[in-house]
């Protein structure tokens, strides 16, 4: 899923200064699993606002809505009468979610209030860490299922660097060497001799290398 | 005052609500070792620390939201820790960020 966290406040904060009536459009996928825009954090970030607003004396309205998904037009166009009664939108979501809305709903403006981080996981309640880098390209059958790209602090696709050190990374203790977990990977499951096959350098046209990216399912158009 | 079952079960949002309307906000909780839902008052207490760090971002006084910890059956300290509350509340003087009536 697409992992974020709310911006700091006083950013948020100054992007709608001259704002006296708002709307904060929340989602309610993957923001709303990582606890960065779903329903609640809509209310937590609405009252803050009011609050940060009343002790300048610049009282301000707000509006809460969190749509499904932020991200396809069906379900921003519930929030259409909302976003036409205010002046500004407050997105909650992804970057994705800003930018349907930016689209659909042309002449409104809308800021972001989340920072859209990284596509991952949660290891634990509260704890989210990234998995994959969306590079269009999947090399994972490679690797034992785990991803060099993101989880290798250098994105190294040839084994691991020299400051790999006791299965840590050197640029962070805290983190795995990837290059460690695919070695012990393959060889729990005793395919240690894929790491011998000569692989060509890797395609980044897939990825942003390659400008922005596109999917055209000629069988799925209506 | 707000009964809830535990500690546990209040939200961070009911704590900013009650902060919109009021002047501040005070939790009781069982004593850490002692919740009979295992962790439900640290759950209460992280809450509130994720509170204490939005109001400080917003600059209003983080010691408007207070927890404490007793046994239910503990009066004078119920009453001893409201009344210092009450106190420090009074010394900080209305809230800034409350909605005007």
């Amino acid at each position: 899923m697409i992992v974020g966290e709310r911006k700091p406040m006083q950013e948020i904060l100054d992007m709608i200064a001259d704002h006296k009536k708002i709307f904060i459009a929340g989602c309610g996928t993957c923001v709303a699993v990582c606890m960065a825009g779903g329903d609640k954090e809509v209310s937590i970030l609405s009252s803050a606002i009011k609050m940060a607003r009343n002790k300048e004396n610049k009282p301000i309205e707000i509006l809460e809505q969190t749509p499904l998904r932020q991200c396809e037009w069906e379900f921003v166009d519930e929030l259409k009468d909302k976003i036409e009664a205010c002046e500004a939108v407050l997105s909650m979501a992804c970057g994705i979610g800003v930018q349907t809305l930016v689209e659909r709903f042309p002449k409104v403006i809308v800021y972001p209030a989340v920072n859209t981080t990284f596509l991952g996981l949660p290891e634990e309640q509260g704890v989210w860490s990234e998995r994959c880098g969306a590079c269009g390209n999947c090399v994972l059958d490679k690797t034992g299922g785990i991803c060099p790209i993101v989880r290798c602090s250098k994105s190294l696709l040839n084994g691991p660097c020299g400051g790999s050190q006791d299965g840590k990374c050197e640029v962070d203790p805290e983190v795995d060497c990837a290059w460690q977990l695919i070695y012990d990977r393959l060889k729990t499951l005793g395919k240690l001799d894929d790491l011998t096959e000569i692989l060509p350098p890797k395609d980044w046209s897939t990825g942003r290398d390659g400008g922005p990216r596109k999917i055209v399912r000629e069988d799925m158009k209506l | 005052m707000i009964k809830v079952p535990c500690s546990g079960k209040i939200e961070s949002i009911h704590i900013m609500r009650a902060l919109e309307e009021g002047d501040g906000v005070v939790i009781y909780a069982c004593h850490k070792e002692a919740c009979q839902f295992l962790r439900g008052n640290l759950r209460a207490e992280a809450r509130l620390a994720y509170i204490k760090n939005i109001l400080k971002e917003i600059s209003i006084e983080e010691e408007r939201v207070q927890m404490y910890y007793l046994s239910p059956s503990n009066g004078v300290k119920f009453t001893r820790t409201l009344s210092t509350f009450y106190e420090d509340l009074k010394s900080l003087g209305p809230n800034a960020g409350r909605a005007e009536e």
